[in-house]
């Protein structure tokens, strides 16, 4: 956050900041993502202190000042609200240090099949069992490398959220991977179109 | 990046830290340079980012064309441990490539007790930790910072030492590595020519003699190489070289602002305090330079504080110029001013208001002294009547929030002086009571011990510490006579103050213990986390060395300390004649009143005087 504020500050496009004993940029991210994953599709919520003629060069300006990795797709006024938001398209790279088996794909697929996939959540009031499955569309396991397959598919953005790490916790310990790394593509509505 | 840091990266706390890829970093391509240098913080990633010394010197190293510097800070236990575990090296920040390879490990040491980490940071960079076990030109192991005017204790780690401010003389320094380098010298040969640089002390170049009852009879310098090394120092503040686009953290650091320095040295001459020596002769920048520079920090930066460094902000001659210059800028935006260093003294309602139209935090003073007496023992020139006026002024303000810094164990301190501790908390109180604008807020009283530790070219260089078992009954003295349920009292604990007094006036023979105590684990000691008393007991038993006779024994004028083979500007009798004043109770005037010809200005060029 204190990146983000910084940023637009530096590149002369000032958030703007709330009133009161102790003043803060108006500013939130819309699915804060858990450390280590990627994504493409990072949606910002915030005001700026004065509205810019030109929001596409704002656009380009915010993103010169920000560190490198980090692009503004677009800026614009919002119609929906975030709240809106349901559905997150991921991509993840599961990696199998001695190589993938020759069922392996198989078996993770029905894994990811069954009629209910419970794992151990954590919540605000302590560990709970929780089916992914109502909250995942479309899970698909397919190879990549010798010693990688790779995972796609929906996973519920909000209400609830499914962390990528809960469908490795899913995975038996038989077929689980060494190392996970996920990346997001896009957000979806609840009727499956792109959220903008 | 290197597919098992991303793993491990993943398992560590904060693993910002660990990345690079900030803002303003400075990446250069290596086919095109000469010199690689790492640029080493002995501590972790938010203490170093936020140190103005670090910021400065990587960009004035990399103004080099033929050096690209990068940072390198000491990982956590548990980034150390996954680091040690995948045999994945030390490497630097922004090339994420081994320090091995690089040719200048350049070590920042503001403290003592990060000695350790500069041991552990050469062992998980896997180079050789002895000076004279690393027999190449290169990698050269460099250190500076205020715990290098005594570099004794590490001095057989390291292959130089910066003594003083390092813009130029660092680059003076690659300059000539680049020469030998590319003449093929040997280390030898080029720490001897290194040595007649100004500022540059090669330990392996003097020799203590130590006499039967163990204090040195002299020091020997080695064919004839300058004797003693006189400290460096930047004379025009205005004009040396000063990053306006310094690396911006992404992740949050200690000091997550803006700085700037007013001005470097002190005129107050607080004898207990070692910064208020080794920094002078005062040299100030002027406030048109420090707003025009504050200016361009936060328009590059982006940040929404910037603070005023210095050893006694309110000594700064153009104080009012300066705080008017920066908030016409600072609050349209709302950026905050944070002025640390305040004097009781002369802190000012207009300061006060100043500051307080953008943000208001807690005041801060550092009293030292209990009674009147030991403050005018220690130079401490702050009257209990200029404390208590500061705090009407800032009660009715509305402040609500002081503490109270103070020292045990200062030289001539007894029992009556602590007492007063507690009888000036409970003034303080008093004054609220009288003063406050909203007595419903209530107030927050805060008064901390710590034991004082005798550092080197202070005037306290000859005293000793008192044990901690005295401290431990000086403290419960204290903790007793508080009775007032708003003043809170806190007390660090003297073991860390203990073996930072072995180590600030230590001798080379502590090498071994440093190198003991690093085996055993003990690494980033400065941290609580990790300090380890009972290690250390035991490195020095196991040496048979006798840590009381670095930290609890009064020297003689005519001993020889360790560190006088430095000479930081201060003359060795002016610092004795002030300890022989603090006997008397009797106060120096401050550098403006009335100068004691303390020899720092013979570090200035020829005709020039101090605070010009």
């Amino acid at each position: 956050m204190r990146t983000l504020q910084r940023s637009f500050q530096r590149a002369g496009y000032p958030l703007k900041y709330s009133e009161g004993f102790n003043p803060h940029p108006l500013l939130s991210v819309a699915l804060p993502m858990s450390v280590g994953i990627s994504s493409d599709c990072e949606i910002l919520d915030f005001k700026m202190d004065n509205e810019p003629s030109d929001l596409e060069l704002a656009a380009q300006s915010v993103t010169r000042a920000l560190p490198e990795g980090l692009m503004i797709h677009e800026i614009y006024h919002p119609e929906v609200k975030v709240t809106a938001i349901k559905w997150l398209q991921i991509e993840g790279i599961l990696d199998y240090d001695t190589g993938v088996s020759d069922d392996l794909i198989s078996n993770l697929n029905d894994v990811f099949q069954q009629d209910s996939i419970e794992v151990l959540k954590k919540t605000k009031k302590g560990e709970q069992m929780f089916d992914c499955k109502p909250h995942l569309r479309n899970l698909m396991i397919q190879p990549f490398d010798d010693q990688k397959v790779k995972m796609t598919g929906m996973i519920s953005a909000q209400n609830p959220t499914v962390n990528p790490n809960l469908l490795i916790k899913a995975i038996p310990e038989e077929w689980k991977p060494d190392f996970s790394r996920f990346h997001r593509i896009e957000v979806f509505d609840e009727e499956m179109n792109i959220f903008r | 990046m290197d597919s098992r840091l991303e793993r491990i990266l993943m398992q560590v706390e904060k693993p910002a830290r660990y990345t690079g890829g900030e803002v303003n970093q400075i990446i250069k391509n290596k086919d095109n340079i000469d010199l690689r240098v790492a640029f080493c913080f002995p501590d972790t990633y938010e203490i170093g980012m936020s140190n103005l010394g670090m910021s400065i010197l990587y960009h004035t190293m990399n103004s080099l064309d033929y050096v690209w510097c990068e940072r390198v800070f000491a990982p956590w236990g548990d980034m150390a441990k996954a680091m040690t575990d995948a045999q994945i090296p030390l490497y630097a920040l922004e090339s994420g490539d081994p320090i091995s390879d690089f040719d200048v490990l350049a070590f920042s040491i503001g403290y003592e007790m990060a000695y350790t980490t500069v041991l552990d940071m050469l062992s998980m960079a896997h180079l050789p930790l002895r000076s004279k076990e690393r027999n190449d030109l290169t990698p050269l192991v460099i250190a500076g910072g205020s715990a290098c005017v005594n570099a004794e204790p590490i001095a057989d780690f390291i292959d130089l030492a910066i003594i003083g401010e390092g813009e130029e003389v660092n680059n003076e320094l690659l300059a000539l590595l680049h020469q030998a380098k590319a003449s093929g010298w040997s280390k030898d040969q080029f720490l001897r020519s290194a040595s007649d640089i100004q500022g540059i002390y090669v330990p392996g170049l003097y020799e203590p003699v130590y006499r039967d009852d163990g204090l040195i009879d002299h020091i020997e310098p080695k064919d004839g190489t300058v004797y003693p090394v006189k400290k460096r120092i930047i004379q025009d503040l205005d004009h040396v070289d000063f990053p306006v686009e310094p690396v911006i953290p992404t992740t949050e650091i200690v000091q997550d602002r803006v700085s700037l320095e007013l001005f470097r040295g002190c005129v107050r001459g607080c004898r207990f305090c070692q910064a208020g020596y080794i920094y002078r002769p005062i040299r100030m920048k002027q406030s048109d330079r420090l707003v025009e520079q504050g200016k361009e920090l936060l328009e590059n930066t982006g940040y929404q504080d910037c603070t005023l460094l210095s050893l006694s902000t309110s000594d700064y001659r153009e104080l009012m110029p300066l705080l008017n210059g920066l908030l016409e800028y600072c609050e349209p935006k709302s950026i905050g001013l944070s002025l640390p260093s305040l004097r009781a003294d002369n802190f000012s309602m207009d300061i006060m208001d100043r500051i307080q139209r953008v943000r208001k935090s807690g005041l801060t003073f550092a009293v030292e002294g209990g009674s009147q007496r030991l403050r005018d023992a220690i130079n401490k020139n702050v009257t209990e009547e200029d404390l208590l006026n500061t705090c009407k002024i800032a009660f009715s303000g509305g402040w609500n929030t002081v503490k109270l810094y103070y020292m045990l164990g200062l030289p001539t301190e007894t029992d009556e002086d602590i007492l007063g501790i507690a009888q000036m908390a409970n003034a303080v109180l008093h004054c609220w009571r009288e003063n406050a604008k909203n007595k419903n807020r209530g107030v927050k009283i805060t008064i901390s011990t710590s034991c004082f530790i005798p550092k080197p070219f202070s005037p306290f260089q000859w005293e000793q510490q008192i044990s901690m078992d005295e401290y431990r009954r000086r403290v419960n003295l204290l903790k007793n006579s508080i009775t007032a349920k708003n003043v809170t009292y806190k007390w660090h604990d003297p073991e860390t103050s203990f073996i930072e007094a072995v180590l600030s006036r230590g001798d080379r023979r502590l090498a071994d213990v440093l190198e003991y105590v690093w085996k055993h684990g003990g690494r980033l000691e400065a941290w609580e986390d990790y300090f380890n008393y009972d290690l250390w007991m035991e490195a020095f038993s196991q040496f048979g060395i006798d840590p009381s006779f670095y930290a609890n024994r009064e020297r003689t004028f005519e001993e020889t300390l360790p560190w006088d083979v430095i000479d930081v500007g201060v003359f060795k009798k002016h610092l004795w004649n002030e300890r022989e004043m603090c006997y008397q109770s009797t106060l120096s005037p401050d550098c403006r009143k009335q100068c004691s010809a303390c020899g720092a200005a013979r570090l200035l060029k020829k005709g020039c005087v101090c605070d010009s």
